[in-house]
Parts: structure tokens; sequence; C-alpha cells
């Protein structure tokens, strides 16, 4: 069986060759178009004027040509050989067709009008199982003569690995698509649990999203400046993971999470608990390594004193570590019921100071370059830009 | 009168309605046509919207009708753009039809626009 990504490549190679080989007046090559239901020409080789135009006409189901090959009964009773011009008339079982099926009766002269109008020496049909997915048009030979039966099976042969390559691309883009709309399913299902947790806050409206935007700039410079290398799968994780950071604040009672004063030891240790209750939020969430880790460990801090394991330095998963200063960044710059925003150039210097114990002095000077360089956005957030995550 | 940037395309038609015993001219751009024209005195022209400029078919159109009166013309587009069709039919195309197209609705519709014109035909 012949393998290539594109089928429509394979077809072009095919008719070229056939055109170089052979030596016919032209060859066509109708495809079944799933949008428009019909077949329709997408390529065409031909000399002295007799090529037929690309893209200029369909065949409909119903088109005499197409339904002689389909047979009845939704291909049970396909013809998968090939229709020569010069052996219309004699084509057996013309009259069986005719019989179980009595509208067929004209069936004769229209398909020979219709190889007239496509100028078609020979069609072959190209079959996937049952399914016709498309037609092998061969005009006359240049050099007068009949084509040789084995030529014809040739025809026959590359027709069928066609169909074959063909059907495999569309199950492929049919699993993609498939794919495609579940995913987007996901990042949105995501994006309103991420709402929902910071309309719980007035102040932290947008809190998620843009430490979601942070992150990412994070990992961008770290990319940029060639220090690290990440594939597509962790640049998602780390979004998905600073987006749904404080998922777990879900399960903290209003009365400690909206607290206008300061948390008695035990309700901070309540509030501590945030981070595993999003951890076990997100755990059945299979395919996506990583997502946990921004969770989990947001509040852990690079000398040993955060929560919940009191990990070090690189113990702490790379996400951790990012998705802390990009938090800690968003707090200092945004209005909190205790204190006021502050600017950007204050919140670097404030970061840091805390570079090395709290956090990972690699990570704040990454976002500080990215910083310097503009990359980080400061419009607010209503929504959260889907573009990014793709 | 097939007026059509492609070669194939004029050819390929052309042939298509010579086999039914018509005669067929053909034309590869509007200026093209229009001076044929008058010489041909063709009673439909099949007139391609999208040719040297997306719109020359349009633009042509108009001219056309002024240049013969009696003659038909069926827009021929590539895509199903109202916007496109409207506009065609209000400068005074009599039909199109939209690519890629049923040889027998074509048919069809050609004979159906010129059936009054020559009473032999239908």
């Amino acid at each position: 069986m012949i393998r290539v990504k594109d089928p429509v490549t394979l077809l072009k190679i095919i008719t070229r060759f056939i055109d170089r080989q052979i030596g016919a007046t032209h060859v066509a090559v109708l495809l079944y178009d799933r949008k428009r239901d019909a077949y329709v020409l997408i390529d065409s080789k031909g000399e002295g004027g007799r090529k037929i135009p690309v893209g200029y006409i369909r065949l409909p189901k119903k088109n005499p040509l197409i339904d002689f090959f389909m047979g009845f009964d939704n291909g049970a009773f396909a013809r998968k050989e090939a229709l020569v011009f010069s052996e219309l008339e004699h084509i057996q079982n013309f009259e069986i067709l005719v019989n179980k099926k009595e509208k067929r009766a004209g069936d004769y002269e229209d398909i020979r009008k219709q190889m007239t109008y496509l100028r078609a020496s020979v069609c072959v049909p190209s079959f996937y199982k049952r399914e016709l997915i498309g037609v092998l048009i061969l005009g006359d030979k240049l050099s007068g003569e009949a084509y040789q039966q084995e030529e014809i099976n040739l025809f026959v042969t590359l027709a069928n690995d066609v169909a074959m390559a063909v059907k495999n691309a569309e199950l492929i883009q049919d699993l993609r698509t498939a794919y495609d709309k579940e995913h987007q399913l996901f990042i949105r299902t995501s994006i309103a649990l991420a709402t929902a947790i910071d309309a719980r806050d007035k102040y932290t409206h947008g809190h998620s999203e843009r430490v979601s935007h942070y992150s990412l700039v994070i990992v961008k410079e770290l990319i940029d400046s060639g220090k690290m290398e990440f594939d597509r799968e962790f640049m998602e994780a780390v979004q998905l993971s600073a987006l749904l950071h404080d998922v777990g604040k879900i399960g903290i009672r209003d009365q400690i999470l909206n607290k206008p004063s300061g948390l008695t030891p035990e309700e901070f240790e309540i509030m501590k608990s945030h981070v595993k209750i999003g951890a076990e939020i997100v755990k059945p969430v299979k395919g996506l390594t990583h997502l946990e880790d921004g969770i989990l460990y947001h509040h852990e801090r690079f000398d040993g004193l955060g929560y919940p394991h009191g990990l070090k330095g690189h113990e702490i998963p790379l996400i951790g570590r990012i998705v802390n200063v990009a938090d800690s960044y968003d707090t200092i710059t945004t209005a909190r019921s205790y204190k006021t925003a502050m600017t950007p150039e204050a919140a670097f210097k404030e970061l840091k100071k805390c570079a090395g114990t709290q956090f990972d002095p690699e990570m704040v000077e990454a976002f500080y370059q990215a910083y310097k360089k503009g990359k980080i956005t400061k419009r607010e957030y209503t929504s959260f830009d889907f573009s990014r995550i793709h | 009168m097939v007026v059509d940037n492609e070669i194939d395309v004029c050819n390929f038609v052309k042939s298509f309605f010579e086999i039914r015993g018509f005669e067929v001219a053909t034309a590869l751009n509007g200026d093209d046509a229009l001076k044929r024209l008058a010489h041909e005195k063709p009673d439909i022209v099949i007139l391609d919207v999208m040719m040297r400029t997306e719109d020359e078919g349009v633009r042509y159109l108009p001219k056309i009708k002024a240049a013969l009166p009696s003659v038909k013309v069926l827009m021929v587009t590539g895509v199903e753009d109202e916007k496109v069709v409207e506009e065609t039919m209000k400068l005074g195309a009599d039909d199109y039809i939209t690519k890629p197209l049923v040889l027998e609705y074509l048919e069809s519709t050609v004979l159906n626009k010129i059936k009054n014109l020559n009473p032999a035909l239908s």
C-alpha cells in the first residue's frame, strides 16, 4: 500500500505518472467532497486543450456514472471494475441491474453521455470497501491504440491504493477534529472554573487569568534566552496549571477566604489547605502531566520554608516555582482590602529582594527580563484570551 | 459565447455545447468579449465573475448588456457569495451558477434562458 501524508499529493503523482507513461489526451480525478456531497474534479492533466478544468465541474451522487459504480443498496452491488467506453455496449450484468431496479432502464445511454462529456475513454472507480471515494478518468491514448487489459488492471490497483490513502487521511482528520473539540471544551471548562474561583473574592477579579499570562511570559523568556527548552504540552500545562492554581479555594469557607483582617493560626492552616484541595480536584484530569504542579507547589518557598511540603530549591517542581513568582507579582500589583496596588517597578524590586529566599532567582530574573522587553501585557483581562493557549 | 480567462474552461464548455449542436464562440476576457459581441451576436453569454480581476465579470456585465441588449447573461461565480449574486442580478444578469457546477444544470439553465429566442431548440 502507498503511504503519503496528503492524499491529494498522491493523486497528483498518479495523474502525472499516467499522463507521462500512457500518453493519454487527458487524465482527470474526481474525488468525493464531503462538504458538497458530490464528486469534484480535483486534478487534471491534458494536452491540446482537451484538459477538463480543475474545480469547474462536480458530479452529484445521482449522476448516472456515479450511480452506476455505486450500484444499488448502498454499495452492496458496487461495480469495482473499470468502465471502458468502447465496451459499453457489451457490458454484461446491465440487464441484471435493470431488472432489479426498474428505473435504471436508461442507464446505458446516460453513461455513454456522461463519458462523452468527460471525454472519457476509461473510467476507473476508486473504492474503499463499499464506499466510492473517487473516479479516475482517462481520455483516449495519444497513439490511438486501445487500452490493454493489463493497463486497466494497473489503474484499478492504483485507484484502490488511492482510496485507501484518502480514507486514512480522512480518518486522521476526523480524529483530529474530535480531539480539538474535546480539548477546547476542556480549556473552556478550566477557564470557567478559574472565573468561578475569582468571583468569590472581589479583589481577585481576573487574578487567575493574569497569573496564567505571567507564567507563560516567564516560560517564553526561559526559552528565548536559551536557558531551557520546553515542548508544547509543557507550555500548555504551565498555562492551565497557573490558571487553576487557586482552584482549591473553592473548598475554603467564605468567612476565612474573605476575612478583612488577619487570620488566626487555625484559620491560616485551613487557608493553606487550598493547595492540597486544588491538587485533589485536578487529579482526575488524565493526560496532562504537571497540571498538578502549579496548584500543589505554588506556595513552596525556594528556602524550604513554604507549604505544603517545605520543599527546597530545585526539589520544587518548575511549574510551582514559576507560578509562585507570577502569583506574587499579581498580588503586589493589584489592590487588596488591606493594601493598595504597587507599580511594576516597585513589584520587581520586591521580587528581587526575595529572590533566593521566597523565589527561585532564575524565575525572577527571567520575568524581569521579559518585563524590560515589554512582554507583560498590562490590559485588564475580562475574558481569557483563548489564542494564548494555542 | 463563453467568457473565461481559463482557456481550458472555454474549450471544455465550448465542446460540451457543440456536441449538442450549438455554435459556440469564446473570449478570454471582458474586452475580448465586447469586441466579438457585435460580430458573433450570441443568444447567451456565459460570463465568469473572476477573471483578470476578481470582479471583471461584474464590471463587464453592464457593458455587454449595453452593447447587445437582447443577449442573455449567465454569470458563473466561484463561491456562493450573496453580495456578488445580488449585485449581478441588479446589473441585469439573467441567472447565475456556482462552481464547481453540475453540467446538466448548466445545460438546462442555458436552454431555459434561450428557449424563447429559438423555438426550434425547445
